[in-house]
């Protein structure tokens, strides 16, 4: 509907879509949804791995208190528990990044803002007054609630399995961490469906061909886990 | 004599360096002329039974400083000394210090009395193979003089001692590798650090140029004569000590304050120096220190009384008449001088655990920490791996009291020592806020605090330690007995709460420590305990969140789950429900909030059919209340699961508050006004669950049923909405409407027609010009009639424009 006010054009958009950018578990289980463990599982994996990538250096550590002696204790950074330390602490970080999307599989988690969301902004930039019963301020910076979960489950798995996360670190870093911690330690004869669906998790072009996976962000090797 | 020392080899060094010496020098030249006649050797002096200050002072120099050398023996110093110019890298390095240091000159006493331990412990190693090595004193102590009045500072050890070679090897060159690479990594730094740096590598000794014009060294080691090391930071001259061995062993130090440096001679600064960064030296260090005593003494006489010889009194006994004579008494304050042990307090935690006892541990603990109390509980553990350490923490029986007045500021409970040495408490993320009532040392012998920034950051390994910090300490609470759990969690349950919120690498193991009231009991309860009690069909945690236990109790979310003997958790202090919406599940249940929608109570498919038909059979009531009456109000209206004895409850969505929240978050003193985010929450409609049970839920179906536009029943309708938020722990917004509907309610409760006119009382309509405006508003306040004349004033019309008009 259109209205004519103070000689401005602005379109009242009446959108219902709190289900869609705060699904919450109970309203109806037609959207909402709770990251599974797989899910869970796979998105962290996802993110460990693209902090080993960022944090990989040849370096190595000089751990003497005297580090002008030559007797200096070096230690390779790249094996180190320091490194290991800032990787596990910023595993999960990056998850709020996520947006729930209109999509199934895996697809439902990518590092874009939902198409929905999207468009309203761009209806928003061109001066259109969205109205979707709630202060543009919470759509834009609340978490969605399935995200909140997505990331605190992540964290506990970083909390829980840091022993197993260590072992693959110290001694199996060559296997794929996917391997090592989805499919033969987290989800060890449970629901693994989810590991083998096809996922972008930068997000795949909205239907008018924009806003794809954006290329620079992630890292080089592994995505396509 | 010492005087005669200072101008012997001022004279020394203005014959060396006066053509280099600046204008402003000129004052001190002529102050130390002033001084010249008076210094003459004084031989009988000790014969004199001297009494003051300085006369003991000079007595006592002669133990450990260079001394007894009259003008001849100077000059022939003077002359023999060989003269040196320092390595150019000394000379740029002490140009460096200096510069980095200027803000941070206290370190230099640090590192004097490191150095002094260093040559200590080289000595008890050696002497371990060499049985003679210790031959030459047994003593191993430090000890920090400081001689007022000709401003010298002296600290002398009885460690290993320097022969002639290594005095000049060591306080003349840099033989090191890496030379460049510190000068580059000292020019950077910040004071902190760059105190740091020079302590690694090994060159602290020049910090005493920030503090002295003149450093005097005199060293004998066992292998060597006894030598004199003097310098002026511009170059430096050697000597063999004209005294022969006055040192048995060891070094002494002596600084030649400059004058803005004084303040470093006096004994409260030393001591404070001392306990700040030296404390747990394993080596004693003692202080030449006066205290006053009053004692009786003998009224006359006293002059011509010979003392016990105290100048062979190495210790430096009080000097008092020990013989009692038959003259009167009088009482005297006299000022004694003695060694005072600075040190007393041993580093504990460089021995085993089972090596130390409790009492240990308290004594430390108490001395440590101010505290009067034994601590409530403590860990001592040795970390290995890249930063390895050994540390003791304690948890005091009481926290800070300004400990969450003051959260996130930093502390300095923790203290970090490398070798023993204190380096810093200044560090802000050792431990987590959370966490900032627990109290220790951390001593690493291997810390590389300040490797270069491009390898490594120091607060990266700050954060290994503290990750092991964090673990040791949630161990050690995990571990407590049943009394000290309890008494831990009187003091420190919010500590936990916060840690749960914040610290999401340990939730799982904060988790473990939560304990909530519980509808099991007056006792708190672990969640761990709640999950072994859980129905076999019961998937979720159950919890209500309320100002106290008893609200929690009788709240309307909890009538049916107490009715089926489930187990609720009832969280009533205000940090408990953030504290639970962080926790995603425990041990895999999740938690269902009593006060929020999804709580579903084991369904089975005919409890299902039932709620269905009920949904069916109410909606003509449900569709009203939400379509219609209270459409502004709620979202919906549905039939409830939750309730038994109310008729209805207010309930939040998944991501909106509750009553509770609501309360909370409106106390927020540091909410900011008009927060878009927070009106949302807080105007965020809730879903109205009715009882089907309830006879005014039947009634009020009946009604709806018969007539849509009954008035009554709109009425009924917003005071069971308005109630049911009350209940519910909500504030109700339109007060005054409310009000008035139950005004409304109580006349045709008490038969009273709606039109039935309020008296007014003249008296109070025109206040009486005599009395004063305040009086006539407290009497007004007390007056029964007040409320009726509130109403009054009420127009029914003015609450129907209140209702806001959203643009739903």
């Amino acid at each position: 509907m259109d209205i004519r006010r103070n000689g401005v054009i602005s379109m009242v958009v009446i959108v219902s879509l709190c289900h869609l950018l705060f699904a919450s578990a109970d309203d109806d289980n037609k959207v909402s949804h709770i990251p599974t463990l797989c899910e869970v599982c796979r998105v962290f994996v996802y993110e460990m791995d693209k902090k080993m990538a960022e944090t990989y250096s040849k370096q190595t550590l000089d751990l003497s208190s005297k580090p002008f002696s030559p007797d200096a204790r070096k230690v390779d950074f790249s094996r180190s528990e320091l490194r290991l330390l800032t990787v596990l602490e910023t595993a999960c970080e990056e998850v709020s990044d996520y947006a729930v999307q209109d999509k199934d599989g895996m697809q439902r988690y990518a590092k874009q803002p939902s198409e929905t969301l999207s468009t309203l902004q761009g209806l928003r930039g061109r001066g259109v007054k969205v109205d979707i019963g709630m202060p543009w301020e919470v759509v834009e910076k609340q978490p969605n609630k399935e995200i909140a979960s997505l990331k605190r489950q992540c964290e506990a798995l970083a909390e829980e399995y840091e022993d197993d996360l260590s072992a693959w670190y110290f001694q199996h870093q060559e296997e794929p961490l996917v391997d090592y911690f989805c499919r033969n330690t987290v989800l060890k004869g449970k629901d693994q469906t989810c590991l083998a669906l096809p996922w972008q998790p930068l997000g795949l072009p909205y239907s008018d061909g924009s806003g794809g996976p954006k290329k620079e962000t992630g890292p080089k090797k592994r995505v396509e886990l | 004599m010492n005087r005669l020392l200072l101008f012997a080899s001022l004279a020394a060094v203005l014959l060396l360096l006066g053509p280099l010496r600046t204008q402003g020098r000129g004052d001190d030249v002529e102050e130390d002329e002033d001084v010249s006649p008076s210094v003459k050797p004084n031989i009988g002096k000790s014969k004199a039974g001297s009494r003051t200050d300085d006369e003991v002072v000079s007595r006592e120099e002669e133990a450990i400083k260079i001394d007894g050398l009259n003008v001849a023996q100077m000059k022939e110093i003077r002359d023999k000394a060989e003269k040196h110019q320092f390595q150019a890298e000394v000379d740029r390095m002490m140009k460096l210090i200096i510069n980095s240091l200027y803000k941070n000159k206290e370190i230099f006493l640090r590192e004097l009395i490191s150095n002094a331990s260093d040559a200590l412990d080289k000595i008890r190693i050696i002497s371990l193979t060499d049985k003679d090595a210790m031959k030459s004193g047994e003593e191993l102590s430090i000890r920090v003089k400081a001689d007022k009045e000709n401003h010298v500072l002296h600290i002398t050890d009885t460690g290993i001692g320097m022969t002639k070679d290594e005095l000049m090897k060591n306080l003349g060159t840099i033989a090191r590798s890496g030379t460049n690479e510190f000068f580059n990594k000292l020019q950077e730094s910040s004071a902190n650090e760059a105190g740091e740096l020079i302590g690694q590598f090994g060159v602290g000794f020049y910090s005493t140029f920030l503090v002295a014009d003149r450093v005097v060294v005199t060293s004998k080691n066992n292998n060597d004569m006894q030598y004199i090391w003097e310098s002026d930071a511009q170059s430096y001259s050697i000597v063999e000590d004209p005294r022969g061995v006055t040192l048995n062993r060891g070094t002494t130090i002596s600084l030649y304050m400059k004058e803005e440096a004084y303040d470093y001679l006096e004994e409260n600064t030393i001591k404070e120096l001392v306990k700040k960064y030296s404390q747990f030296i394993n080596f004693p260090i003692y202080l030449w220190a006066s205290k006053t005593e009053t004692t009786e003494e003998p009224e006359e006489e006293a002059e011509a009384k010979k003392p016990e010889t105290p100048s062979e009194d190495e210790e430096g006994k009080v000097e008092e008449a020990p013989e009692e004579k038959e003259t009167k008494k009088k009482k005297v304050e006299k000022t004694v001088w003695d060694w005072v042990l600075m040190n007393e307090l041993k580093p504990i935690w460089t021995r085993k655990p089972a090596d130390v006892t409790e009492n240990e541990y308290n004594e430390f603990y108490k001395a440590f920490s101010k505290d009067t109390e034994e601590p409530l509980a403590k860990i001592h553990f040795t970390a290995e791996g890249e930063v390895s350490f050994k540390s003791i923490l304690f948890v005091p029986k009481k926290g800070p009291s300004e400990m969450f007045s003051k959260y996130g500021a930093k502390t300095e409970n923790i203290k970090l020592y490398v070798r023993r040495v204190f380096i810093t408490d200044d560090f802000q993320d050792i431990i987590p806020k959370y966490l900032n009532f627990v109290r220790g040392v951390v001593d690493s012998d291997d810390l590389p605090l300040n490797v270069s920034r491009e390898t490594l950051q120091q607060n990266k390994l700050i954060k290994l330690i503290r990750k092991k910090l964090v673990r040791k300490v949630l161990d050690m609470i995990k571990k407590m007995d049943k009394k000290d759990a309890d008494k831990f969690w009187d003091e420190y349950s919010t500590n936990i709460k916060l840690g749960a919120i914040e610290d999401s690498a340990n939730r799982s193991r904060l988790a473990k420590l939560l304990r909530f009231q519980t509808s099991n009991g007056s006792d708190n309860t672990l969640l761990a305990d709640y999950v072994t009690r859980m129905k076999p069909k019961q998937d979720s945690i159950y919890y209500m969140a309320a100002a106290n236990r008893a609200e929690a109790e009788k709240s309307p979310f909890v009538e049916r789950l107490l009715a089926k003997g489930y187990e609720v958790l009832y969280l009533t202090e205000p940090v408990d429900e953030y504290c639970m919406q962080s926790m995603p599940e425990f041990e895999g249940k999740k938690f269902q909030n009593a006060a929020k929608e999804g709580l579903k109570l084991g369904e089975t498919d005919k409890s299902k059919k039932r709620v269905e038909e009920l949904q069916k059979q109410y909606e003509p009531l449900t569709k009203w209340l939400q379509e219609k009456v209270l459409k502004e109000k709620i979202d919906k209206a549905v039939i409830s699961e939750r309730l038994t004895q109310s008729p209805c409850a207010l309930v939040a969505k998944s991501y909106g508050w509750t009553g509770n929240m609501e309360r909370i978050m409106k106390a927020q003193a540091y909410a900011r006004a008009k927060d878009p985010t927070q009106d949302f929450y807080a105007t965020q409609k809730k879903t109205l669950e009715l009882n089907p049970g309830h006879p005014i839920v039947k009634d009020l179906l009946r009604r709806v049923e018969a007539d849509e536009n009954d008035e009554a029943a709109k009425d009924l309708a917003f005071v069971l909405y308005e109630t049911s938020a009350i209940r519910s722990g909500f504030a109700v917004s339109d007060t005054s409407g409310f009000f008035e509907r139950v005004e409304k309610m109580l006349r045709r409760g008490l038969d009273i027609s709606l039109d039935e006119k309020i008296e007014e009382f003249e008296e109070f309509a025109a206040p009486s010009g005599d009395a004063a405006d305040e009086e006539d508003d407290t009497n007004e306040e007390e007056t029964p009639s007040e409320p009726q004349m509130q109403f009054k004033q009420i127009n029914p019309q003015d609450y129907l424009n209140d209702v806001p008009k959203d643009e739903l």
